[in-house]
């Protein structure tokens, strides 16, 4: 070893001191056997917690919750009718197509765009402002690389209500960010061992530490139903793709719910809805029933909460669709530091800000924060 | 429970630590790369059942440290808390800062800790030949910097 390296080699080494397992023990942190990936949930549980996270340059206390009114946007009910045969139908589609595995130096990736209501506040103002936006959410994953996940505003955002255009004016007019920068790497769904019988799948939920336990999610159907999504929106396909279809049919409580089209990707679907028992709220998810695409995940007011919200905004109602997370587009990419997008990813809605139009939209100009 | 589990993690720390320490290090500087580890660890303890069955466990909890230390604006500094520090040279911190942290992290670890060329692309997620231009730049721009001659 040349001089310099010896001494690049003891610069960096007394530089700083070890970190120690001790020092790890002292700062609180626990472990969490088998719920490790709760934070890895499928993303619209995810989004319906709140989730404070200090952005240092602006001092700001950005929030993140899943409380997202659509105005004027309300759900179609239809009679029920057999979800075991459009989900058995659109199984038979799945079976035909490409697998989506990613092999040795490929990542999976997928983009979704979903609905995100962020509060701000600027330091030491102790009000906080609201605003919507469409988040664009972009997923790298591998079983032999770390991943990688990006979000971004696209499309312009809007506030809540006059009052929060106020605050935020008050506060400096400060940019809008996405609420959720400070999550770490995503995990990836293991799609390639997937059984592709029906009565493997809960086996193979259940053994797999990445997931959420059955404890820590509700009632069962909607532990089930939700791994299930997960993996459909995460590049099963072909013949785990149809088992996971198929499965979804024989949990109980899921009914086909009509048709619907996509908020942002303006894509029609066929509903397949599942009521989450006490919660006033039904989970569904839009099939294209000519590609097995799961288009959209959303959920929907199904009853009305005795309590007051402690959200600002309009009421809620029957029928509102709450939030919901729109499919985009999966590919598979070389792995590379400059996390690439396969061949054929759409163009996105562009970037917010852009251009010179910085300001949100003004939101429900009138209607008071609470 | 608790204590076996304990024992685990330590084994894990006493492995994963030092490499994990130098590359974030190498990256961010003392200050921040020091948070960046413990940030990883602390990760990788709440994580358990993942992290003590992970591949490649020093180039995954490296891009915990940095996701975990992305929004910090802590600069990249080289500053010892001894500034009279007799037996370095005082131009190094400087040149080290002044190389991108590729390079820094290449010229880190290839040439301070014997790291292969192999083991930084895996850890930077670039391939060899990149990594082998990273240590060729950043070397010169340290020779240079230091006034060290070639073949030192």
């Amino acid at each position: 070893m040349t001089e310099l390296n010896e001494s690049i080699r003891d610069f960096i080494e007394t530089g700083a001191t070890p970190v120690s397992a001790e020092e790890i023990f002292a700062s609180g942190l626990s472990v969490q056997l088998r719920t490790a990936a709760d934070r890895s949930r499928p993303r619209l549980r995810r989004r319906r917690l709140l989730v404070l996270s200090g952005v240092a340059a602006l001092v700001v206390a950005l929030v993140s919750v899943g409380l997202v009114t659509v105005p004027g946007t309300k759900n179609i009910s239809i009679a029920p009718a057999s979800a075991a045969t459009f989900l058995e139908s659109v199984a038979a589609k799945a079976a035909s197509e490409k697998p989506m595995v990613p092999g040795p130096g490929q990542y999976l990736y997928v983009a979704t765009i979903a609905s995100m209501t962020n509060g701000a506040s600027q330091h030491p103002s102790p009000k906080m402002f609201f605003y919507v936006a469409n988040e664009l959410h972009q997923v790298w994953t591998s079983p032999q690389a770390p991943g990688h996940q990006t979000y971004e505003i696209v499309g312009r955002p809007e506030f809540l209500t006059a009052v929060d255009r106020a605050i935020w004016v008050v506060d400096g007019s400060m940019p809008l960010g996405s609420g959720n920068a400070s999550y770490g790497p995503p995990l990836y769904y293991n799609v390639a061992g997937l059984p592709t019988k029906v009565s493997g799948m809960v086996a193979y939920f259940k053994s797999q530490n990445y997931l959420p336990s059955e404890s820590s999610y509700g009632p069962p159907p909607s532990w089930e139903f939700n791994m299930a999504l997960g993996f459909l929106q995460n590049g099963a396909s072909s013949t785990q793709r149809a088992a996971l279809l198929k499965f979804v049919a024989t949990i109980p409580g899921v009914r086909l719910k009509g048709d619907a089209t996509s908020i942002v990707t303006r894509e029609k679907g066929s509903v397949i809805a599942l009521p989450l028992r006490g919660s006033g709220m039904t989970e569904e998810a839009v099939f294209d029933p000519s590609t097995s695409n799961l288009i959209e995940i959303r959920y929907v007011i199904t009853g009305l909460p005795s309590k007051v919200s402690p959200m600002p905004g309009p009421a809620p109602f029957v029928g509102e669709i709450q939030s919901y997370s729109d499919f985009v587009f999966a590919g598979i990419t070389r792995v590379n530091s400059n996390y690439s997008l396969p061949v054929g990813t759409p163009t996105f809605p562009r970037a917010w800000p852009f251009g010179s139009v910085r300001e949100p939209l003004p939101g429900w100009l009138g209607l008071a924060t609470q | 429970m608790e204590d076996a589990l304990r024992g685990e993690f330590e084994t894990f720390v006493h492995d994963v630590e030092p490499p994990l320490r130098r590359a974030l290090i190498a990256a961010y500087g003392f200050e921040r790369g020091r948070d960046a580890t413990a940030e990883a660890l602390g990760w990788a303890w709440e994580h358990w059942d993942q992290a003590k069955g992970l591949d490649n466990k020093v180039a995954y909890l490296f891009r915990v440290g940095q996701s975990k230390s992305r929004d910090r604006k802590t600069p990249v500094t080289f500053e010892r808390g001894d500034s009279s520090d007799p037996w370095f040279d005082p131009g190094l911190a400087p040149a080290l800062g002044s190389l991108t942290e590729h390079q820094r992290v290449a010229v880190v670890l290839v040439n301070g800790f014997d790291w292969k060329l192999r083991e930084v692309a895996e850890l930077l997620n670039v391939g060899v030949s990149t990594v082998q231009s990273h240590l060729e730049r950043g070397m010169r721009s340290l020779r240079n910097a230091l006034e060290v001659v070639e073949n030192d």
